[in-house]
């Protein structure tokens, strides 16, 4: 019997008006739109390997003198993304590179603001498709199910039968997901067809994660398609079941989402990043000005009445005595500056982390916004991306610091009288020998331990309806 | 008879659940991300103010800021994304702009995303233009369906009058929607002390609703034509819907993508070899140059006048033909944006948008004029960095230049959309006209 149900379900399905013009949006956009993101991504990999190699060029010719003067930025680039054909995701966001100096490290521009238009009128890729189209197809697809059956007159005749309800609600859930699931998996089937003739390689991990890619969009159609058919045992005419999903996939789509991120910025405002920048900006200047007076004091303490050439004489006991004091002034100065920069970059950080926290717990009520989240991390184009980034960032700026920029020490001085002067001493530098940026992507496992939230939403969204749609549609009134 | 049926149609509107839905939405929405915008707007404006008083020019560097625009709370465009600050020298010129603090620092940023706002304009353009698909998606089916359509039209009743009627009514009850959200909005931008619009801000604010108002009438009539010639509302529903996605997002992005592809862009390193090529025929002299400057450095005999003069003159000529290839470089990329346009007018959205940046001055037409002011006092700086060597006393007297940042008039921005308005109203009449054909034909039984 369910069988029979089924196979009626994808038949219907099949030679409605529907299937056809929802086979036709589904053939035709998401390989176009994984044409079109390829295109994108193979630009994004040629200047990608073009600015390395200027880098890499540039770093070659380092010179002493220009670490001296203060010219130097190491650049470390983010490769792009593979799997960003599927889902943007923060791709176009995230800085491309970052520079390394003797004051830290500072974003480079992103890749939305240069060269490409593309990202002009925002990301129509594969998740986008599916968020904004297909669920909107797969409510409309089971909207009508129950409560177009009921108006038609068709459902008290087959529960007239000895057809069990659940088994009707069953069969009908399952054909109907199937003829929807049909054209879908064909279009990503297109799409990865597309992708592997531009040359797109999916080697490696790549596979995996296409996988789960495919099996998540599957899960995320049946979770519409049940929530459409839990709207359909609800109301007794096909009009209100349509009024209602129209409402739910708006709600879902645009509105939990803009108001979660806005809640969160109401609640937990947070300053602007220039207003940190400049805070630390400041502080510097003032602790290098600090620094430079204690120096200053010293060398003429030190130095007053001394005979003249003393202060350039390695052996001279001034000199000895200055150097150690003046290595002591400067590591207690370098310490105090980190001390105090961190604490205004980890005050900055908690407040972020708070507001991104809430706007994240907020908009999983949605969940479009799950599954967008979850994509995203497996495309190495989401949160964790961003996060991995940074934590690559900070360790190559701290082995930098080890290997480069501590083998350069300029020592500022400002004497009594307002007199200021400036030595430079330093070690030799092999720039061959210094160490490469590079950025460890997220695991599979990290993923998912990184998204237990955003699955549990999902999980919800998934059986929630479906049981909701099982307890009304025992008790419907089929007449 | 008209006015009957357009009494009618407002009151089953006002009534009807689906509107009421969708005000109350759109009034959460637009009371929301008013209140972050002005948040928003005021952060802004400090950055620029700590920037300007923290962050001054000395003689070399010299430091130029762009103010935030007070319409960005509503109209955000790209205001927040393209860069308030550059710094200059008469050794270079920055052909984009960065944040204060030199974040976000990008070469070429012209072409900036700048949809992820929920300023008014995307309330009017996303959400108002939504409500209406679902409100007039079954003015006509749903009526022919349930059997009253013919029950109207054997009175004696015209039929272009009923159309028209039903058209008028829908069209108040969204006009009226209009207006509310953007008062309200309006109220809680003006609720704070340091926010004032002034004449010029009145008038442009009057023409962007008048703008939403087109814009919004032009779904009205897609979704009345769709709702004539498809009997089924479920039908009519699901085609509005994917025309929507289709209008708002993908058709626009397609454009982006075909004049992506007719433009073939420079890359960074042809870029450089185009600035090095520039400046080739004046190297060796540079050179020369270069050596003599170091020489009489070093030899603490002082730089001779017309040495220094030169100088400069070939140090600014470097970043002149430097910027000349940048300014190239963007203008491409100008056309490029252009051409997507054009190629994607029919699309509502991609019209608004222009038109809306416009008035709001948050577009890439402030910044240009903007970056070509930039330039001309950068030109004047250059001539006066000669005074260095030529006149040492008069360069250290010399007054600081006064930049002022151009502002584009109403008549201007009106004069650069009309193309948009006009194409909106056509698109508004075709569609209209299609609906009242196809309903004069209509088989109502």
């Amino acid at each position: 019997m369910f069988k029979t149900i089924v196979k009626k379900e994808i038949l219907e399905t099949i030679f409605s008006y529907r299937f056809p013009l929802f086979a036709v949006i589904c053939l035709l956009l998401i390989p176009l739109g994984m044409y079109v993101n390829q295109a994108n991504y193979a630009k994004r990999v040629r200047d990608y390997g073009e600015q390395v190699r200027l880098a890499d060029k540039a770093a070659s010719a380092l010179s002493i003198q220009d670490i001296m003067a203060g010219t130097v930025a190491i650049k470390g680039f983010r490769p792009p993304a593979p799997l960003s054909v599927f889902t943007q995701g923060f791709e176009s966001a995230l800085p491309r590179y970052y520079e390394f100096t003797q004051e830290g490290f500072r974003p480079g521009e992103s890749a939305s603001d240069d060269e490409s238009i593309l990202s002009v009128q925002g990301k129509v890729d594969f998740v986008f498709l599916v968020q904004m189209v297909i669920s909107l197809i797969a409510l409309l697809f089971a909207s009508d199910m129950i409560s177009g059956e009921k108006e038609s007159g068709t459902l008290r005749a087959m529960l007239a039968n000895r057809l069990p309800r659940d088994t009707l609600l069953a069969g009908k859930t399952g054909g109907g997901f199937v003829a929807l699931w049909i054209p879908f998996f064909l279009a990503f089937l297109m799409g990865a067809f597309v992708l592997m003739s531009s040359a797109f390689s999916l080697g490696g991990g790549a596979t995996a994660r296409v996988l789960i890619i495919l099996a998540a969009t599957s899960l995320f159609m049946l979770t519409y398609f049940t929530i459409g058919i839990a709207v359909s045992t609800s109301a007794a005419k096909a009009r209100t079941s349509l009024v209602a999903i129209l409402i739910i996939w708006a709600g879902f789509q645009l509105i939990i989402p803009k108001l979660a991120d806005m809640t969160a910025r109401i609640v937990h405002p947070i300053r602007t990043e220039t207003e940190v920048s400049l805070q630390k900006s400041l502080l510097v200047s003032a602790l290098d000005m600090e620094a430079a007076k204690e120096l200053g004091r010293q060398y003429d303490f030190i130095f007053e009445g001394a005979p003249e050439g003393t202060a350039d004489d390695e052996k001279s006991p001034e000199r000895k005595k200055w150097e150690g004091l003046r290595d002591d002034i400067q590591l207690r100065a370098r310490e105090r500056k980190a001390q105090q920069l961190a604490v205004i970059d980890e005050t900055y950080a908690q407040e972020r982390r708070r507001q991104l926290s809430l706007a994240v717990n907020l908009s999983l009520i949605s969940p479009s916004a799950a599954f967008a989240r979850f994509i995203s991390d497996v495309c190495g184009t989401g949160e964790l991306e961003r996060a991995k980034y940074l934590e690559a960032v900070r360790a190559h700026q701290k082995a930098l610091d080890n290997d480069l920029f501590s083998k350069v020490k300029r020592t500022l001085m400002i004497h009594g009288g307002g007199r200021m002067s400036m030595g430079f001493s330093a070690m030799p530098v092999d720039p061959a020998k210094l160490p490469k940026f590079s950025i460890t992507g997220a695991t599979i496992a990290e993923t998912f331990k990184a998204n237990a939230r955003s699955l549990l939403s999902l999980a919800f969204w998934l059986i929630a309806p479906f049981a909701y749609a099982y307890v009304r549609f025992i008790r419907y009134d089929v007449r | 008879m008209l006015k009957t049926i357009i009494k009618r149609e407002i009151l089953e509107y006002l009534k009807s659940a689906k509107f009421l839905i969708g005000l109350g939405v759109t009034l959460a929405l637009a009371v929301g991300g008013t209140v972050i915008n002005v948040q928003d707007y005021r952060a802004r404006l400090r950055d620029y103010q700590a920037a300007s008083q923290e962050l001054k020019s000395d003689r070399f560097y010299i430091r130029l800021y762009r103010p935030p625009e007070v319409l960005s709370t509503l109209i955000q465009g790209r205001d927040r994304k393209l860069g308030n600050s550059l710094t200059l020298t008469y050794l270079s010129i920055p052909s984009g702009t960065s944040g204060y603090m030199g974040e976000g620092r990008s070469q070429h940023n012209r072409l900036v995303s700048g949809f992820a706002a929920v300023d008014f304009a995307f309330i009017v353009r996303v959400v108002l233009s939504l409500m209406v698909v679902f409100i007039a998606y079954n003015a006509v089916s749903e009526e022919k369906s349930s059997g009253t359509l013919k029950l109207i039209l054997s009175n004696r009743v015209p039929r272009d009058q009923l159309l028209l009627g039903k058209f008028l009514g829908g069209w108040f009850v969204i006009m009226g929607s209009l207006l509310v959200s953007g008062i309200v909005s309006v109220i809680l931008v003006l609720s704070h002390s340091f926010i004032a619009f002034g004449a010029g801000e009145w008038t442009r604010l009057g023409v962007f609703l008048g703008l939403s108002a087109l814009y919004l009438t032009v779904f009205y009539a897609v979704s009345l034509f769709v709702s004539v010639l498809v009997n089924r509302p479920s039908a009519s529903l699901m085609l509005l819907l994917q025309a929507w996605v289709f209008l708002i997002v993908i058709y626009p992005n397609l454009g982006v993508v075909a004049a992506e592809n007719f433009y073939t862009l420079p890359s960074q390193e042809q870029l450089a070899q185009q600035k090095a090529a520039a400046f080739q025929p004046y190297a060796a002299e540079q050179k020369k140059i270069q050596e003599d400057f170091g020489r009489a450095v070093r030899s603490g005999s002082g730089v001779s006048r017309e040495l220094g003069v030169r100088n400069v003159e070939l140090r600014s000529l470097q970043a002149d033909l430097a910027y000349q290839v940048d300014a190239e470089y963007g203008r491409k990329l100008t056309a490029q944006a252009d051409l997507a346009r054009v190629i994607s007018s029919l699309s509502p959205a991609v019209l608004f948008d222009h038109a809306a940046e416009r008035y709001g001055r948050t577009g890439m037409a402030g910044y240009e004029r903007f970056m070509r002011e930039v330039y001309r006092y950068w030109q004047q700086h250059a001539e006066r960095s000669k005074l260095i060597y030529a006149d040492r006393e008069a360069y250290k007297k010399a007054p600081p230049i006064e930049f002022r940042v151009p502002v584009e008039s109403t008549d201007e921005a009106l004069a650069a959309t009309w193309l948009d308005w006009l194409l909106l109203a056509f698109l508004s009449l075709t569609f209209f006209a299609l609906g009242t054909t196809v309903f004069l034909k209509k088989d109502v039984r």
